[in-house]
């Protein structure tokens, strides 16, 4: 009975050999983490210019100089820019920089420079219409990509027994309904708004096309992983009572899936917010236009400050979906 | 007989509350090495904070907690995570990782003796005399053929075994297990208490264990002490314990005078 | 009175928020002069229907050389795949040691440790503090682009790679590093407490009795970041990368809408590849734990 500890370490071992394991999600890991940190390996880094390396434009980098606010520049007398500080100056220069985005409550500009719109609301609006276009496109998604009610896999068995035919076209939807929300959410919104823009010229509309289409791809799939999720039998007794099967979806699972909606919902405007911005590159007037466009004159001084506005809205933007969801349900994993 | 240095446990004057309520007041109790004692009370009594408080994983609100004749207040981290290493804890909940295979939960038994360094290996590349112990003390709870099984396939008697696996790896001299049977059916429950005295008679360790089946508790226990509401009932030798105060310790309507 | 109640009762939260939702969605047409009705697109419509006929024709030679473009379109996406598996590389590990230090389990007290000043102050003082700090620190790396980090980068250091990665690597190092935060603190502790209470240190409590519990969500969002890195790689290319986007940018800018669009399907077949192993992969770690 007793075995000596070299039989044990033999059972050990074949223990070992025997044990369960998934081989393919351990190839996926490896390979994952090993070309994440491997990569780094095959990187061309020259040495002696870790970061510069090698540089396809040699830029001299003056973003220093330029970084300075532009009221505080003076030529020292070897002719570089320096640094002097004025405190009113340099409140003065921000409070200009800032009204050029639109933002100009004490009118520091002259009635005709100001711009005609604030670059800070029409980043909102732009988000605000494209996560509610997102949202209507995914509504009609959610339901067909559903596995248990696309295939009925949730209904009475009596539901259940359609015509083959039926079956068929209810599989094909399935897949097309997929198929569809994998092609909208894994094109990104920039590459999408890239494509409006060339076909519609530059206006709004292509830019919250864009968002509502990829964030709309990503709102149909969470919900549906949603209703996926979902214990339908308490619902299914509603089509015992001779409720159609669509409305018995609309009715039994509309309610249940509200919370877990509104969560997605929110948590897809605070990524459309961040995303509005660099929209601005393609030239739609969000704060991003101001970006790239300050970025393109050197003008890294008035660069900086409006990345930190960007940033105050999308942190704003954060702490009010945070808040939105905490309320829905206690605290609020992403990992969706 | 009665040296200090034959003593595992001692309460004195221990009061624990929570909020307003009061988990147990002022009990006063004290274990010898080598006993093997059952806590039988109804639910709330306060067994779970009782074995909690021994184990030096809760304070108490008033009064002392001795172990080996440490006061545990006074220790500091190190000497406290010492006394924890000697006394093994069966939970209810068993608290294994489900998301690690059988073996590394058993491993995790050790995990008072080393650092960081002993918890990465533990997780990559265990020792082979480590394996091999993991193997035999497997062996003792009859569950050798799952130390590669992960831990959330297991069934509740199996987890449980598992979970008496980790403390015979940690080796303790006192183990404490807290509603060690309340998962499983009768037939296993049996098989738990006969394998927990089994190591109480091999190994002379000190076993406090809080059961709900009275029968299993008379049958395997030296001792028994009664709780209810966060007193001692009564604490006697098993056999001196009667059917009648039995009846009075669950009965919820009659009066505690 | 009936009615009243009826409605009282059917005025629920999302009620509000639909209202609420409404009157957003009028404020924001009304402040981008949407209701005046300006949807006309300036371009017109037959540089629409240029493009888009041009979708049914990708060519696989350049209008500008008459070679073929296979060659830079393997470049392309291969710096594309690169610059993502890097900067992914770079995030995972920073992200990891942000979301560690950012959860409160890790930080979490022993009940029973004697109380001593410092250990006080450190609880009740220190550690909101440095919780809330080390959360705002990521929030602001999150908040800006990753596009504006290398527009940024570029104007500091010029057009190299090693700034794409890195202005990919610093906004998804923090958005690894809050949701890892977050998984940690919603795996259950219990079986952290049961090593504790075992004489397990802080360091070894955390490694073995929380993390593989919090192992399979935080593998799993980091494969969907993986997908999002890719997207964003493709993306650099639009202010100067080598990646995939600066082929179709350049492309465009000479009207080559054939071969913009070429570019447009490799990349959408990358992309698309991608999501479908990633999503196999979290269902196996799904099905695992």
């Amino acid at each position: 009975m007793a075995m000596n500890p070299a039989e044990r370490w033999q059972a050990v071992r074949s223990l070992r050999r025997d044990a369960p394991r998934d081989r393919f999600l351990q190839m996926g890991l490896l390979l994952f983490v090993g070309l994440c940190l491997g990569s780094w390996l095959f990187l061309d880094v020259d040495l002696r210019h870790p970061i510069t390396g090698k540089s396809r434009f040699a830029v001299k980098p003056t973003f220093l100089d330029d970084a300075i606010p532009f009221d505080l520049r003076h030529r020292d007398e070897a002719g570089d820019w320096r640094l002097v500080w004025d405190t009113g100056l340099f409140w003065r220069w921000l409070g200009r920089t800032v009204a050029e985005t639109g933002l100009d409550p004490f009118d520091l500009l002259p009635a005709e420079e100001r711009p005609r719109s604030n670059a800070l609301a029409d980043t909102l609006a732009l988000s605000v219409l494209a996560i509610v276009l997102a949202a209507l496109m995914s509504l009609p998604l959610i339901l067909p990509a559903a596995k248990n009610v696309a295939l009925l896999e949730a209904f009475l068995p009596a539901d259940r027994d359609v015509s083959r035919l039926e079956r068929t076209l209810r599989r094909l939807a399935f897949a097309a309904t997929r198929g569809l929300l994998v092609v909208m959410r894994s094109i990104p919104e920039f590459i999408w708004a890239f494509v409006f823009l060339i076909a519609f010229g530059p206006v709004a509309l292509a830019g919250i096309l864009a968002l509502a289409i990829h964030n709309g791809g990503i709102l149909g799939k969470l919900d549906s992983e949603c209703v996926e999720d979902m214990d339908l039998r308490a619902t299914r007794a509603l089509s015992a009572l001779g409720a159609s099967k669509n409305s018995v979806a609309l009715v039994g699972i509309g309610p249940r899936l509200m919370p877990q909606f509104l969560v997605y919902f929110f948590y897809r405007w605070e990524t459309c917010v961040r995303e509005t911005a660099i929209l601005g590159v393609l030239a739609i007037r969000s704060i991003g236009f101001h970006i790239d466009h300050a970025f393109a004159q050197f003008q890294y001084d008035r660069a900086i400050v409006f990345i930190l506005m960007n940033s105050l809205i999308v942190i704003g933007g954060d702490l009010v979906g945070t808040a939105v969801r905490r309320r829905i349900r206690g605290g609020g994993n992403l990992a969706a | 007989m009665t040296g200090t240095d034959r003593e595992a446990f001692r309460l004195e004057g221990v009061t624990k509350r929570f909020g307003d309520f009061v988990a147990l007041s002022d009990v006063s109790l004290r274990v010898d090495r080598g006993e093997m004692i059952g806590l039988i009370g109804p639910s709330g009594a306060g067994k779970t904070t009782l074995l909690r408080i021994l184990a030096g994983m809760l304070q108490p609100s008033e009064g002392r907690t001795l172990v080996g004749g440490h006061m545990v207040a006074k220790l500091s981290r190190l000497e406290l995570r010492a006394v924890r290493r000697a006394t093994g804890f069966i939970h209810q909940s068993l608290d294994l990782v489900p998301e690690l295979r059988v073996v590394s939960n058993v491993l995790a038994g050790r995990l008072g003796f080393g650092g960081l360094w002993e918890a990465l290996r533990l997780l990559t590349w265990p020792r082979r005399d480590d394996l091999v112990e993991v193997h035999r003390c497997l062996e003792r709870v009859a569950l050798t053929e799952k130390m590669y099984e992960r831990s959330s396939k297991l069934s509740g008697g199996q987890a449980q075994r598992v979970a008496i696996a980790r403390v015979l790896f940690q080796d303790p001299t006192a183990i404490l297990a807290d509603e060690p049977v309340s998962a499983v059916d009768p037939a296993r429950a049996r098989d738990l208490l006969e394998i927990l005295a089994r190591i109480n008679a091999e190994t002379g360790k000190t076993i406090v264990v809080s059961l709900h089946a009275i029968d299993l508790a008379r049958r395997h226990c030296g001792r028994l002490i009664g709780m209810r509401e966060g007193r001692i009932f009564f604490d006697r030798k098993a056999e001196e314990v009667t059917d009648a105060e039995l009846d009075r310790l669950y009965d919820l309507g009659g009066a505690v005078t | 009175m009936i009615p009243s109640v009826a409605i009282r009762r059917t005025w629920g939260p999302t009620s509000t928020f639909l209202l609420a939702l409404g009157l957003a969605t009028f404020l924001a047409l009304w402040q981008l002069d949407f209701l005046g009705g300006s949807f006309s697109a300036p371009g017109g419509l037959s540089e629409f229907r240029r493009f888009f006929a041009a979708a049914l024709r990708p060519t696989m030679t350049s209008a500008n050389t008459g070679t073929s473009i296979l060659p830079d379109l393997r470049e392309a996406l291969g710096t594309t795949v690169f610059v993502a598996f890097a900067a992914m590389g770079l995030a995972l590990v920073v992200g990891f040691v942000f979301g560690c230090l950012a959860s409160e389990s890790l930080w979490e007290r022993d009940p029973v440790v004697m109380e001593t000043a410092v250990g006080r102050v450190a609880q009740r003082a220190l550690l909101p503090t440095w919780l809330v700090a080390i959360r705002a620190v990521m929030a602001f790396l999150r908040s800006i682009h990753e596009i504006f980090w290398a527009l940024l980068f570029t104007a500091l250091f010029g057009l190299s790679l090693v700034c794409g990665i890195l202005a990919l690597a610093i906004p998804y190092a923090a958005t690894l590093g809050r949701i890892y935060a977050e998984i940690i603190d919603e795996t259950p502790r219990d079986a952290a407490r049961a090593i504790r209470g075992a004489g397990g240190g802080r360091a070894a409590t955390f490694l073995v009795g929380l993390l593989p519990r919090a192992a399979g969500s935080i593998l799993s969002y980091s494969f969907y970041r993986f997908d999002c890195a890719l997207r964003s790689s493709s993306i650099l290319g639009f202010v100067g990368f080598t990646t995939i986007g600066l082929n179709i940018r350049t492309a465009a800018n000479y009207d080559h809408y054939q071969e913009v669009w070429t570019y447009l399907y490799a990349l959408f077949a990358l992309l698309v590849a991608t999501e479908v192993l990633s999503g196999a992969l979290r269902r196996r770690i799904a099905a695992w734990r």
